[in-house]
């Protein structure tokens, strides 16, 4: 009999980094392709849709950028608590505070110019969002309250506060009822990339890479966060402020992905409305998982993911496909990039058993 | 009951693991109804052999034969069903469950009724068959070590094991549980049992077994008869070493022994986790240039004492001067400024981050410090560069400043924790059990190099558990009993039966006030 055995790889797969994945994406091409064609669709014309859809050209690159901002921000966020050993699952809550916080100076104050508002903006955002977080962070460093919990439920009150807000103090006068804010004046809205609908956030979200790089790296708080998400009970004995880096990294968590949702009001919507995120923050808890903590992944895992959202779009629109079944080919996507991973950390190795020579 | 029959044979045996050969061609051979101990240094490959042989390894190369048969390599469940079974170091029980429903786990019973009462009287009678006695209904994290050590060999009898491996089982024992333990594997023994006994400790090498085999750096040096073997012997074949203690680097004397004491505690009083009171209104006073041993069973507040003087727990009660300077409530971060160096017990857990590298956890209680500062940046130039001296002051294998702290063996990580500590110039060093778990070459550097920070005038807390080693580097020896100082003596012509007394919680009337 011939079974598997998994060990850890002593060193990672010659050009692993970059043959896994793109194996794992034609493994899951090919599993979709037998999908496409029982549901009765071209499987190769179908991905050539998809491809043309996302890397074809330059505009379907930036559709897929515009979509990576957002999860970019929030995954650099989740992946600074994810850090520290902490479980901030509230990456979409905080996202929705921090779009409210940042409409509240753009309907306020609109008549400022562009230079004066939109930093007060991006400042609001990234308050509401670090305010979101702050909670689940003092009960988490003080009390010990589990942070899983606490982010995942304060996301409900943050998408019904911005309800609350739409439907009553900010409704549009002229939205014929529908809950939205008025639209933003010019000076609240961020500049975009030529013709394309890329803005300003990726300019936050790159920097944010760099800066998060940059803090776990090279800096003491970085430095302690490393050590206290790696082992609390050396960090605690070493001297290190447990609970105080524990309540600024969530705090810093939670400002990302404020400064996501404030970067899709004034990007993409240029007005405050429901529904300004598919889940960003749930796909980010994904992304700063693959993304293994080092933030230069976790940007091209932001844009694989991108990817898949935009691939998913264009074959709604164009093959005419259901739905659901453009979620069941991101999913296989996803289940073979997960899986890749797997064979890239392991070894297997085929044991025959009972041999005597 | 020694026959010369094979019950083991392993042949050629090989395991890597990244960038170690743990394990080279090794040969071993069990016979049926011995006690065959398995002697080596720490990272000599014992552990690593005897986890092929219960299948939690695969090995490279090499074959594995019982009864003349050979088995399936790499799988735990094969090697139950022959008969091999091993007691890790680490148990491997539910604290949650009752001694019988651990028992249960892993066996098929083929039943969906789960018939405990059956088996609770199946494990009364093999622990009064061989010196194991045990309540089947008892829960797991009420027992002592020893107990719940028993438990474990139980469960491999449960199994129809031949073969009994055990890794270095009296490392959490104490001294009256280990003498129970030797008793029962001896009679194991003349029941047909093979046992296979890792150990670095000669004494009981010497004590228990009939042969004994020596591995050193991952091969198998010699197998020999007990008749033949000496602690002599034994040690020479064991240490492969050239370590070099007087390389080592120490800060400058630190303080008067005249002077303030280094450490005064007054009326300590502390809790451990379950709320059971471990100290009770301790005082000690620990001076400069002298090294204070703690003598005590294990479980007596060792933890909490080592704790508490490292401001790492808060007393209930008291106050703690270090150096006259009152930190009585302080978090450890004030006790590290004040001089204070901790040597936790549990070195992988506590004293370092596993999974960073050998810079990083030098610098693990100095990285806010000026010299390690460029600007807003951390200075790692700086950093590799204090790690590559200390790494040669204190010969850590591998040198490589950039492996994981994780990838050290038991005393090579102990070293490490001794190099940051010291380098820091303290003024008093907490060691708790700073020599467990270390062969004999790495002792002797942790003993000398602590004596040489007492002789530059810094005080040390040796907290220990074997009288011979404390007696070995200790200036006064006190004696915990239930979070009480029972006696406090220079180390002079001590009788160690009236410290064991002492230690038993036997009232004896002490030579100086503590």
């Amino acid at each position: 009999m011939i079974r598997p055995v998994l060990s850890p790889r002593e060193k990672p797969l010659p050009g692993g980094a970059v043959l896994v994945p793109l194996l794992s994406v034609v493994a899951a091409l090919v599993c979709s392709a037998v999908l496409l064609a029982v549901a009765g669709v071209p499987p190769l014309k179908a991905f050539s849709e998809m491809f043309r859809g996302t890397l074809g050209d330059l505009y379907a690159l930036s559709e897929v950028v515009v979509k990576m901002t957002p999860l970019l921000l929030c995954g650099l966020g989740v992946s600074l608590a994810f850090t520290m050993n902490l479980w901030n699952i509230g990456a979409e809550g905080q996202l929705h505070a921090g779009a409210i916080a940042a409409t509240w100076p753009a309907l306020a104050f609109p008549h400022l110019p562009a230079l004066a508002l939109i930093p007060l903006m991006v400042l609001c955002g990234m308050l509401g969002g670090l305010l979101w977080a702050l909670g689940p962070a003092l009960l988490k460093a003080k009390l010990q309250v589990n942070e899983i919990i606490t982010t995942l439920m304060l996301n409900y009150v943050a998408i019904f506060l911005l309800d609350f807000f739409l439907f009553g103090p900010w409704k549009d006068p002229v939205s014929f009822g529908f809950p939205m804010s008025p639209l933003f004046s010019d000076s609240a809205v961020l500049p975009t990339l030529g013709a394309t609908r890329v803005h300003l956030g990726l300019a936050f979200g790159l920097a944010a890479a760099l800066l998060s790089a940059l803090l776990l790296g090279r800096t003491k708080l970085g430095f302690s966060m490393r050590v206290i998400g790696a082992n609390r009970v050396a960090a605690r004995i070493s001297g290190m402020p447990v609970a105080k880096v524990m309540i600024i990294s969530l705090c810093l968590s939670g400002a990302l992905a404020g400064l996501a949702g404030m970067s899709e009001v004034a990007g993409i919507q240029g007005r405050l409305r429901p529904g300004i995120s598919p889940g960003y923050g749930y796909t980010a808890i994904l992304i700063a998982w693959l993304g293994r903590l080092n933030p230069w992944v976790t940007l091209l895992v932001a844009f694989l993911f991108g990817a898949l959202l935009v691939g998913g779009e264009v074959l709604q629109m164009s093959m005419k496909i259901p739905a659901h079944l453009t979620f069941v080919i991101q999913g296989l996507i996803l289940f073979f990039v997960l899986a890749g991973d797997f064979v890239g950390r392991y070894r297997v190795r085929w044991l025959k058993e009972g041999r005597d020579d | 009951m020694l026959s010369s029959k094979q019950a083991l044979e392993m042949e050629g045996i090989v395991k890597r693991f990244p960038g170690v050969l743990a394990v080279d061609r090794v040969d071993f051979r069990v016979r049926e109804g011995e006690i065959h101990a398995l002697l080596g240094e720490n990272g000599a490959g014992k552990s690593t052999l005897m986890q092929v042989l219960s299948g939690r390894l695969v090995p490279e190369e090499g074959r594995v034969r019982l009864d003349g048969k050979p088995i399936k390599l790499g799988s735990p469940k094969a090697a139950i069903d022959q008969g091999v079974g091993m007691v890790y170091q680490r148990f491997k029980l539910v604290p949650s469950l009752t001694v019988a429903e651990n028992l249960l786990l892993g066996r098929e019973t083929g039943r969906l009724r789960l018939n405990l009462s059956d088996l609770s009287a199946k494990i009364t009678d093999l622990g009064q068959k061989f010196n194991l006695p045990v309540d089947p209904a008892a829960h797991i994290w009420r027992l002592s070590m020893g107990e719940r050590q028993r438990v474990e060999i139980l469960r491999l009898l449960l199994f129809q094991a031949r073969i009994l491996i055990l890794d270095e089982p009296t490392t959490i024992l104490t001294p009256i549980e280990t003498v129970d333990l030797f008793a029962a594997l001896k009679q194991l023994k003349d029941d047909g049992h093979s046992i296979i006994f890792i150990s670095h400790k000669l004494d009981e090498v010497l004590e228990l077994s009939d042969r004994i085999s020596i591995l050193n750096r991952g091969r198998m040096k010699a197998t020999i008869d007990r008749a033949e073997a000496d602690k002599r012997s034994l040690a020479r074949l064991m240490i492969a070493s050239d370590w070099e203690p007087d390389a080592v680097r120490l800060g400058p004397a630190q303080c008067d022994p005249n002077l303030t004491p280094a450490l005064e505690l007054e009326g300590i009083t502390a809790r451990d986790e379950q709320g059971l009171t471990k100290l009770d209104r301790l005082d000690l006073t620990i001076r400069c240039g002298e090294v204070l041993g703690v003598a005590g069973v294990a479980g007596n507040g060792q933890r909490e004492l080592a704790e508490i003087c490292c401001g790492v727990r808060r007393s209930l009660s008291g106050g703690i001067r270090v150096n006259g300077q009152d930190l009585t409530g302080k978090g450890s971060a004030r006790f590290i400024q004040a001089g204070v160096g901790f040597v936790p017990e549990d070195r992988h857990g506590a004293g370092c981050v596993v999974g960073l590298n050998l810079t990083e956890n030098l610098m693990l209680k100095d990285y806010r410090a000026k010299r390690f500062q460029k600007g807003l940046w951390l200075n790692w130039k700086a950093a590799r560069q204090q790690a590559r001296e200390l790494i040669k002051d204190y010969d850590i294998r591998p040198p490589d400043p950039e492996a994981k702290a994780g990838s050290l063996s038991g005393g090579n990580l102990q070293k490490l924790l001794l190099a940051r500590e010291l380098s820091r110039d303290p003024k008093l060093i907490v060691a708790a059990y700073p020599l467990r778990g270390l062969d004999l070459a790495s002792a002797g550097f942790v003993q000398s190099v602590l004596s040489k920070h007492r002789d530059r005038g810094g005080a040390v807390l040796f907290i220990g558990e074997d009288l011979d080693s404390l007696l070995e580097v200790a200036d006064r020896v006190a004696v915990l009993f239930r979070g009480r100082i029972m006696g406090l003596f220079p180390n002079q012509g001590l009788d160690p039966h009236k410290l064991g007394l002492l230690m038993a919680g036997e009232k004896a009337t002490s030579e100086e006030s503590p």
